[in-house]
């Protein structure tokens, strides 16, 4: 089963497993392209201006102090470079916020401290379930002794279920304080702010779970607060939401034994 | 004369008696104040040195906790902690707390207490007169009370440790940011972080008084535009920083006021349930929050201009463009504030003017490194030990730059935001950069704070150990953050621990060079090294 979750000594972002993250990690990888020379080339050519300049070779120079047109050099070429950047960084955002396809699920996401609660809503079908942190002593019982599918302080108990490669908005608020509902490997950050229903949409491109945690801090359970995201084909889902509108317990249940048997 | 006229004239007698007495006690009293708030600038501003080095003191060692909790995942630091203040409980629950109580005071004291008191107040009074050709500030006594103000906030903010913040727990553990709900009464009931709010007006106000102090210090005189342009750098990084000062502080006391309105009269500024909104508060405390930290860099670059040129032995480039660049970075750093608020869920439309106007701000900083290549260039560099900070400081602020860039993209935010690439970009820029610049104006002036001349191979030593130790402690983050790790958080997944471990190394070896900075001092002290006047020469 795929698990989008850091890798310990990893440089780079997480891999993408949503076109969002797709499009912000080529992004990075271009910024990097052009920014990162900026901070190798300065600190080289600080050395070698105080290796040629030296004080004690007594060379006498010419002091230049003032140049109106390389000063208009290096206020046009920066203007340049960002514009470069600009560009694409604001169609990347537009992507991220104009979302014109119509959504195959929408889920009511509600923060609290510490923990969150996830809503469906399918005709006469409610499915509301929190999702805690997976207590240590819940592992056996709910069939998550896997450390590497289900890290310590990223594994929940009950995950937000969404089918794949389908558009699901998020409505996002809170109970309490300011949280934010993240998951890197998706691409998706927004926060939840008491009396306001932020929407975001994503579309997991794979099967697996995706995880991520609290990203606005609230309080002393603030790293203990995972979002976990199981995302099942669309059959799956909707057996999930069928046999969950009776028994959120019970529905999980089979989805995990499917997870096991597919591997 | 009969008895009652010489009554009157008795009661005449002792009335003039008294108020002659009571004249000359008021005078007496007025002239021991007098002389208690002469002071010289240049003692004003060791003072505030020696504040500066004692807050700072206090915030390492507070990060250097951090840092320890940090070293390893799970909780093995704070728990201690706990255990020592509470002596019964829950000691991994109360770690918590106390843990985002550190976090929030380690911000509040390297920002307020540490780099605003060094950077602006200490070498400006020691300096900016001089520069001037003046004897004195304009306002001799108003440095005094912002001392005094600056003094009495930290009280406060040491006072709000020892106060309950929950109600079982001591401590505000808001963040520096300090946004509501989490920081009103619902959520941080204790007097707790009324003392953080109270710490922030007296330092807002001791800021508030010593900028406008500066302002009418630098802009006196008839003859401005003939002495302006001729002034140092340093002294238009500080002017520059005084106006930010004053147009932004008044706005910051305003989102605390309501905040603490909130907490203590039940008004609903920031209560959604009443129809008030808490990201108001984030758009008022930023407003403040985004052009303190250009506060706090100016005079930082004011100083670097200084020593480069001094030791290429040239006048810096383009003065004119750097004067240009640095009004620049603080026009538009006023207009940027909402790049910290790009999850918030504001409009499109909005979050695409702050893209634009933060990448805008990198233009004049361009100007100003480009222009500092441009003074080594052709210039006759020596490497004594301010240049070698002054240049430190440009590589360090050059990469934190570069970060800060790639931030601006808010849709770069949506996965950086709130991560670790966030807490290494404002620590290479404020704990790398502007502590660079802070030391390298702390070496270049050793002779005016301390009369002494120090070691300069010690002083060489001290920050190589600084800059491998910053950057061993900060560069790790970055991957940190591209990975995902949250900030703030006492506890993270396993697969963050490597770098944490490597970043957690280099905290301890920057403990190593704070160490050092004191011995230099005592050595310097201690050898009674006589300084000559000027010993750049």
């Amino acid at each position: 089963m795929y698990i989008g979750a850091p890798k310990n000594w990893q440089t780079r972002l997480q891999k993408a497993a949503s076109p969002a993250m797709k499009r912000t990690i080529q992004l990075t990888q271009f910024t990097n392209l052009v920014l990162l020379p900026i901070a190798v080339v300065v600190p080289i050519a600080i050395i070698a201006l105080c290796i040629r300049y030296n004080a004690s070779k007594n060379t006498k120079w010419k002091h230049i102090n003032q140049s109106v047109w390389i000063e208009m050099l290096w206020t046009v070429v920066p203007i340049a470079i960002l514009t470069g950047i600009c560009v694409p960084s604001l169609k990347a955002l537009r992507y991220q916020i104009n979302q014109k396809r119509k959504a195959s699920a929408v889920v009511k996401v509600t923060a609290h401290q510490w923990r969150w609660n996830y809503e469906y809503s399918f005709g006469n079908k409610q499915i509301k379930y929190d999702s805690n942190i997976l207590d240590e002593s819940l592992r056996s019982k709910l069939n998550k002794t896997n450390l590497k599918s289900y890290p310590k302080l990223f594994a929940v108990d009950y995950e937000l279920v969404v089918p794949t490669k389908r558009v699901i908005k998020l409505l996002i608020t809170s109970a309490d304080v300011i949280h934010a509902f993240a998951v890197p490997s998706l691409g998706i950050k927004v926060d939840a702010v008491p009396g306001k229903v932020n929407s975001a949409w994503i579309k997991a491109t794979r099967d697996g779970i995706y995880y991520g945690q609290c990203s606005e801090f609230c309080g002393k359970g603030h790293a203990y607060m995972p979002i976990a995201i199981r995302a099942v084909d669309q059959n799956g889902f909707e057996k999930w939401i069928k046999a969950a509108g009776v028994n959120v317990s019970k529905a999980f249940m089979v989805l995990r034994s499917k997870a096991l048997a597919n591997g | 004369m009969d008895n009652s006229e010489l009554q009157a004239a008795i009661a005449c007698f002792k009335l003039y008696n008294l108020f002659v007495r009571t004249k000359r006690r008021l005078e007496k009293t007025v002239e021991l104040l007098d002389r208690l708030t002469s002071w010289n600038h240049k003692t004003l501003g060791k003072a505030y040195m020696l504040f500066s080095i004692i807050a700072g003191s206090i915030g390492i060692t507070m990060s250097a906790l951090i840092r320890a909790e940090l070293h390893r995942p799970d909780i093995q630091v704070f728990n201690r902690i706990a255990k020592f203040v509470y002596k019964t409980g829950d000691f991994v629950d109360q770690a918590k707390h106390l843990y985002n109580t550190t976090m929030t005071a380690h911000g509040l004291i390297m920002i307020f207490y540490m780099l605003m008191p060094m950077l602006i107040n200490g070498f400006g009074n020691l300096v900016v007169p001089e520069m001037l050709g003046a004897n004195s500030l304009a306002f001799p006594k108003m440095g005094v009370a912002s001392l005094a103000l600056l003094v009495w906030s930290l009280a406060h903010a040491i006072t709000s440790l020892i106060t309950k913040g929950t109600p079982t727990e001591y401590g505000a553990g808001t963040g520096w940011t300090l946004y509501p709900p989490l920081s009103n009464a619902t959520f941080h009931p204790g007097k707790s972080v009324n003392h953080v709010i109270k710490a922030i007006y007296l330092a807002s106000a001791s800021s508030l008084i010593s900028a406008a102090n500066f302002v009418s210090t630098i802009l006196n005189g008839r003859k401005l535009a003939k002495t302006l342009p001729k002034a140092s750098l340093f002294v238009w990084g500080i002017l520059m920083s005084s106006i930010l000062l004053v147009l932004t502080l008044p706005v910051l006391a305003s989102a605390i006021t309501m905040l603490l309105t909130d907490r203590l009269l039940d008004t609903v500024f920031y209560e959604p349930k009443a129809g008030g909104d808490p990201v108001l508060f984030q758009h008022l405390f930023w407003f403040f929050g985004h052009p303190e930290v250009y506060i706090l860099i100016l005079p930082a670059f004011g100083i670097v201009s200084e020593i480069i040129s001094k030791f290429s032995n040239k006048r810096v480039f383009g003065k004119a463009g750097m004067v240009f660049a640095m009004g620049l970075i603080g026009l538009i750093g006023l207009m940027v504030w909402a790049h910290h608020m790009y999850t918030v869920g504001l409009s499109y439309e909005a979050q695409k003017y702050f893209v634009v106007a933060t990448m805008a701000v990198a233009v004049p900083t361009g100007i100003k490194v480009f222009s500092w290549l441009s003074t080594l260039w052709r210039g006759s560099i020596s490497l004594k030990a301010p240049m070698i900070w002054a240049l430190g400081f440009v590589c360090l602020f050059v990469i934190g730059g570069i970060t800060g860039i790639q931030l601006a993209n808010a849709s770069l935010s949506k996965t950086l935001h709130d991560t670790y690439y966030v807490v290494a970009h404002f620590h290479y820029i404020l704990s790398l950069a502007a502590v660079f610049g802070l030391l390298a104006a702390w070496y270049y002036w050793f002779h005016k704070i301390t009369k002494r001349s120090y070691k300069s191979s010690l002083c060489i030593l001290h920050s190589i150990i600084t800059f491998v130790g910053a950057n061993v402690a900060f560069l790790p983050q970055h991957f940190l953050g591209l990975a995902g790790m949250p900030r703030r958080c006492v506890d993270y997944p396993e697969a963050f621990s490597g770098w944490n471990k490597i970043s957690s190394y280099g905290a301890y070896l920057s403990l190593t060079s704070v160490v050092l900075f004191f011995y230099i001092i005592a050595e310097a002290v201690a050898k009674n090294r006589q300084s000559p006047q000027d010993p750049w020469k």
